[in-house]
This record gives C-alpha cells, sequence and structure tokens, in this order.
C-alpha cells in the first residue's frame, strides 16, 4: 500500500474517500457542533457584556477607517484607469471548505475540499474569507488538497510591513506562532505594525495580510531583527478558504 | 461472518464519531478520545489474531484518510499495537480484565501509539519521503487529558461488544 501510494493511484482512493467520509460526517458535524456551540454560550457569557464594550469602540473606529479606504480606493481607481492599468487582481479564487483534520498534527495540516481539478496547485496561498493569508497547499489531489498553516515551521513567506519600513520572512515557529525574522539592522520595524506578502520570489502574490507585529525580540548586537507576528486570521476556526490561483 | 460484520460497522461508527468530533474539537482536539485505537486493544483482547490484525489494518487505514503523515504510519503502528496486545494478554485474560490491567493497556497503548508513529515518520523523513514533525506533535502534556479519556472510554466501547454474536472456538 506504501508503494501503491508512492506511484500515485492510491491518492485518488484517499482522495474519493475523503469526500466520502466528509459527506457521511456532514450531519454528525452539524449536530456536535450544535451541542458545542449551545455549552460555548454558557461559558462565553461573561465575556459577552466585556467584548460589546470593546466592539462598540471597534465599530467607531472600523467605520472611520472604512470611509478613508473608501475614499483612498476611489481615488486609486481613478489613478488607475489614468494609467491604464487593470484595477482588479489577476488571481482568481478557488472557494473551499474545511473537510477535515489531521488527528495528530492539527495544528498544522489541514485537508480542504478544493482539489486539482479545481485548479490548485502545490505552493498555492491560501487565505481566509476575511482575506488573510492561513496556510499553503502542499500536497494536491483530485477533489480534494491537504493545506500546511502558516504557522507549521516549513513555510516561510516573504513580506514586509504595511508601511514599508521593513521586510524579511515570516515562518511558523512548530505550530505555535510566527516569526517575522532577516528584518536588517537599518529598518525599521513598529509593534501593532501590519505585516502583508512582498510577492518576493513570485511563490505568493503580493499584499495579502499576514497579521501584526506583536514583540520586537532582537538585540542591536545581532545580525538581524525579530519580531513575533499574530496571525491575523483564527487558525483554530477555519472553515471556508480560498485557494489563491496565481496561473 | 455475522461477528465480523458487527465489529466493521462498529469500526465505522467510531471512525465517523472520530472524524466529527476532531472537525467541531479542531482547537482542543487533545479532548478527543481515541476511539479506533481503543477498538483496536479491545478487538485484540477478544478476536483471534488474524482477526485482530485485520481489523487494526482497516482501522489505521481508516485514519490515513485525513492524516498528514506518511501513508501507513497508522496502520503500522495499529497493526504492531494489536498483536502486542494480543501476545501480552493472551494468556493473562481469563473472563474479565481488571481496572488496572485496562489502565495499563491504554497507558502503556498510547504512548506506543504514538511513538510507533514518531517512529515510521522519522523513517521515511529519513528517506527524504516524508516532512519532519516536531516530536510535540506526538507526544505533549496535553496527551495526558487524552490518555485519561481514553481510559474513561474504554470500558463503555468495550461494553457495546455484549450486543455482538459469540465467536465460536477458542482463540
Amino acid at each position: 500500500m506504501v508503494f501503491l501510494n508512492m506511484v500515485g493511484p492510491f491518492g485518488w482512493v484517499l482522495d474519493k474517500l475523503r469526500l466520502g467520509s466528509a459527506f457521511v460526517d456532514r450531519p454528525l458535524v452539524t449536530a456536535f457542533g450544535g451541542v458545542r456551540n449551545f455549552f460555548a454560550f454558557f461559558v462565553d457569557l461573561r465575556d459577552i457584556a466585556r467584548q460589546n464594550g470593546m466592539f462598540a469602540k471597534q465599530v467607531t473606529q472600523l467605520t472611520d477607517e472604512v470611509a478613508k479606504l473608501e475614499n483612498a480606493g476611489e481615488e486609486n481607481r481613478a489613478l488607475r484607469e489614468a494609467l491604464g492599468l487593470r484595477g482588479q487582481s489577476p488571481h482568481s479564487l478557488i472557494p473551499s471548505e474545511v473537510i477535515g483534520f489531521d488527528p495528530q498534527t492539527v495544528e498544522k495540516t489541514v485537508t480542504l475540499s478544493g482539489g486539482g481539478a479545481s485548479g490548485a496547485a502545490v505552493g498555492d496561498a491560501v487565505i481566509e474569507t476575511g482575506g488573510a493569508m492561513v496556510g499553503v497547499i502542499s500536497e494536491v489531489f483530485d477533489q480534494t488538497s491537504q493545506m500546511r498553516l502558516i504557522t507549521s515551521r516549513d513555510v516561510v513567506v516573504n513580506v514586509r510591513t504595511s508601511d514599508g519600513l521593513a521586510s524579511g520572512v515570516v515562518r511558523g515557529e512548530h505550530g505555535l506562532g510566527l516569526l517575522f525574522d532577516l528584518i536588517a539592522q537599518n529598518e525599521t520595524v513598529k509593534p501593532k505594525a501590519k505585516v502583508i506578502t512582498s510577492g518576493l520570489g513570485g511563490q505568493f502574490p503580493s499584499n495579502l495580510l499576514i497579521g501584526t507585529v506583536g514583540e520586537i525580540r532582537s538585540s542591536g548586537s545581532e545580525l538581524f531583527q525579530k519580531a513575533s507576528v499574530v496571525p491575523a486570521a483564527n487558525l483554530a476556526n477555519l472553515r471556508f478558504v480560498f485557494i489563491v490561483n496565481p496561473r | 461472518m455475522k461477528k465480523q460484520l458487527y465489529q466493521l460497522a462498529y469500526l465505522f461508527v467510531l471512525f465517523f464519531l472520530h472524524a466529527a468530533f476532531l472537525a467541531v474539537f479542531s482547537a482542543e482536539s487533545y479532548i478527543v478520545p481515541q476511539f479506533l485505537f481503543l477498538f483496536v486493544i479491545i478487538i485484540a483482547l477478544r478476536s483471534r489474531l488474524a482477526e485482530s490484525l485485520w481489523l487494526a489494518a482497516a482501522a489505521g487505514f481508516l485514519l490515513e484518510i485525513y492524516s498528514g503523515l506518511f501513508f501507513g504510519a497508522h496502520i503500522f503502528s495499529l497493526v504492531l499495537i494489536a498483536l502486542i496486545v494480543y501476545l501480552a494478554t493472551r494468556n493473562l485474560t481469563v473472563q474479565d480484565i481488571s481496572p488496572a490491567a485496562a489502565a495499563l493497556l491504554v497507558l502503556a497503548g498510547t504512548i506506543v501509539y504514538a511513538l510507533f508513529t514518531l517512529g515510521y515518520q522519522t523513517v521515511f523523513v529519513f528517506l527524504g519521503l516524508g516532512v519532519a514533525e516536531p516530536i510535540s506533535s506526538f507526544v505533549s502534556a496535553s496527551g495526558v487529558v487524552t490518555l485519561v479519556l481514553n481510559y474513561l472510554f474504554f470500558y463503555p466501547l468495550r461494553a457495546v461488544f455484549i450486543f455482538f454474536p459469540k465467536d465460536e472456538g477458542p482463540f
């Protein structure tokens, strides 16, 4: 079976079994999810009032930000038209549902419903519905694919801060968080700065949000600066995602 | 034959339960008992060797469906565990297994299962065919919760077998 899996035909079998078991499991997942949400509601009740105040403040801030962004977007569109550039991203998005988690490595490997037939390919970036990058396709079957979460240590992404003051790479820390590394000492990295993909190397599209800079960890005596990054997406509760098809 | 069909059906039910629990509790996967691993131990306690090994391989194959490890890690580990449990308990088990013996089986089995999958993955990583996983993916402090839950679920899962047809002849 190991040999068959290595030469190929077994991938097709696993692919169909994943789809089949996800289909059969759907009512169970819905039922268990309902039970979980019911109990989670009572557990979270005490936090709701506190969060409500916080959200009200955020709504005000975000409304202000949206107004500014709409203004900037309109200005951008007009400038692009003037320059004759395309206003839209050249990448197509493949909608996918999270249909399984690896029982052994749940922080890092996730099975998605979109596969090679939809255009997914190994190395494609995966974003969640809010637009933040959450992982990279590591294995593709016909109807399904497997994604390594961005916090996995073998995922390395070229990034820069949105203010353009620092650039480097973001890599996972064994499924626990993200590290912004290889920042030159003459660059300025500020806490809470937004970290986005730089598009350098061509593997991932530019301007995908990764997260925000947390704690800056390095001293001036080191060759490069380092900082922790708080992921923008909640990686523990992914349900629907998009595979970014750069082709 | 009827008994085998019951066992196979039970295996599938446990697999779907396991997959559904993992999908719902993805952030706290350690609170999900290893249903298929417990099934393999129970089968190895009550069935003939060949039957135990076949069902262990089937359980391992089902776990491979969502596994990110190199293909065969779960099949290999569960078949070995079935074999070890069968050989270790065949002359000890009379009619019922004591709570202490069950605890020992589940405790040792859970740890050995993790170590076998780690060993299997490591071999294929050395061969350049798999991706290295940190040891914490296999053995971690939160695994203690899984271990306790495995023990708590051992008896209820085993009790279901009283509804199955009885085996004929000596094991």
